[in-house]
């Protein structure tokens, strides 16, 4: 973690917070946990100074805003499925011709829809490649 | 609520997890994530789609040293910024973007869908990552230092963004009353 020798005043963080200025500020608090901190602090005051305002909370909106469609996992698993079935046909052509799996995928169509039917993309050679998915 | 999985096991297998299960218990949070990234709702499905996808791939090698839930945010996280990118270099024109309003909490009432646009309007004007931040604290309530491992940022990143995005978008909910 970065190490600071000069942190910004009070009154510049509570600027920071209504205005987002200014850009040096902003690379600051984003690598100073203590300034980090101080804004905690201060958001806290502001926040009890405004509570009761009868402000929808955020929390709220953004559910109203982003809400989940009903049947997400119904569509989410039926694609699955028919991934899943299109890559064990693709493992049996490429065993049958004891050619790579990316072989296989060269020579035949794309068989896997998304959930809203267009084709899949190639797994492999997306840049959040599977073999890199993050470990936990 | 918190659905993170006890730490230090194995393997998935071992947690008895089902694939479904899996769906079904963090589907929504990885729609909701993959919306405040890419916004467009079709897209989200796709992101949902493809997230768990890579969570079947390797759900036999995840070695179980974190949660299931930031390990599959993380590649849920992963996979929306991969499909801005792919977006932004196809160039789609803007009003080519979905962006059909979803259900305002009470129909019909035109006051609570002015404000959500208006709230809607705020979200859009902040970055992914703060976008990204506001979600994952403000709705799936996840502890700082997990959402800085989600979306692999430090932790004072996290605080002062969710801070910012936090006050920037609480003006545009001045008119929207609970």
């Amino acid at each position: 973690m970065a190490r600071h020798l000069f942190h910004p005043s009070n009154r510049r963080l509570r600027t920071w917070l209504d205005t987002g200025a200014t850009r040096r500020v902003t690379q600051h608090v984003e690598t100073c946990e203590r300034c980090a901190d101080r804004l905690e602090q201060l958001d806290q005051v502001e926040r009890a100074r405004t509570a009761g305002r009868g402000r929808m909370p955020i929390g709220d909106a953004l559910r109203a805003l982003l809400v989940t469609p009903d049947d997400l996992t119904l569509r989410v698993t039926d694609g699955l499925q028919t991934w899943r079935n299109g890559n064990q046909d693709l493992e049996l052509f490429a065993e049958l011709f004891s050619i790579g799996m990316d072989t296989a995928r060269l020579v035949t169509p794309p068989a896997a829809p998304n959930v809203r039917g267009d084709a899949a993309p190639d797994g492999d050679s997306d840049p959040a490649d599977p073999d890199e998915a993050p470990s936990a | 609520m918190r659905q993170g999985t006890p730490t230090g096991l194995a393997s998935a297998d071992q947690l008895g997890l089902s694939l479904a299960a899996l769906i079904d218990q963090h589907g929504p949070a990885v729609y909701r994530l993959a919306r405040s990234v890419v916004s467009d709702p079709g897209l989200s499905d796709d992101v949902t789609q493809e997230t768990f996808i890579k969570v079947w791939k390797h759900l036999s090698t995840f070695r179980g040293d974190g949660s299931v839930r930031s390990w599959i945010l993380r590649i849920a996280h992963r996979e929306a910024t991969a499909a801005v990118r792919r977006r932004r270099d196809r160039a789609v024109a803007p009003d080519q973007i979905d962006d059909t309003a979803s259900a305002p909490p009470v129909a019909g009432q035109v006051e609570a869908r002015l404000a959500m646009e208006t709230f809607r309007g705020a979200l859009e004007e902040l970055d992914e990552l703060s976008r990204a931040i506001l979600v994952l604290r403000e709705i799936e309530q996840l502890p700082y230092e997990e959402i800085a491992e989600v979306l692999d940022v430090p932790m004072p990143t996290v605080k002062s963004r969710l801070l910012r995005a936090r006050r920037f978008v609480s003006t545009a909910l001045e008119e929207w009353r609970d």
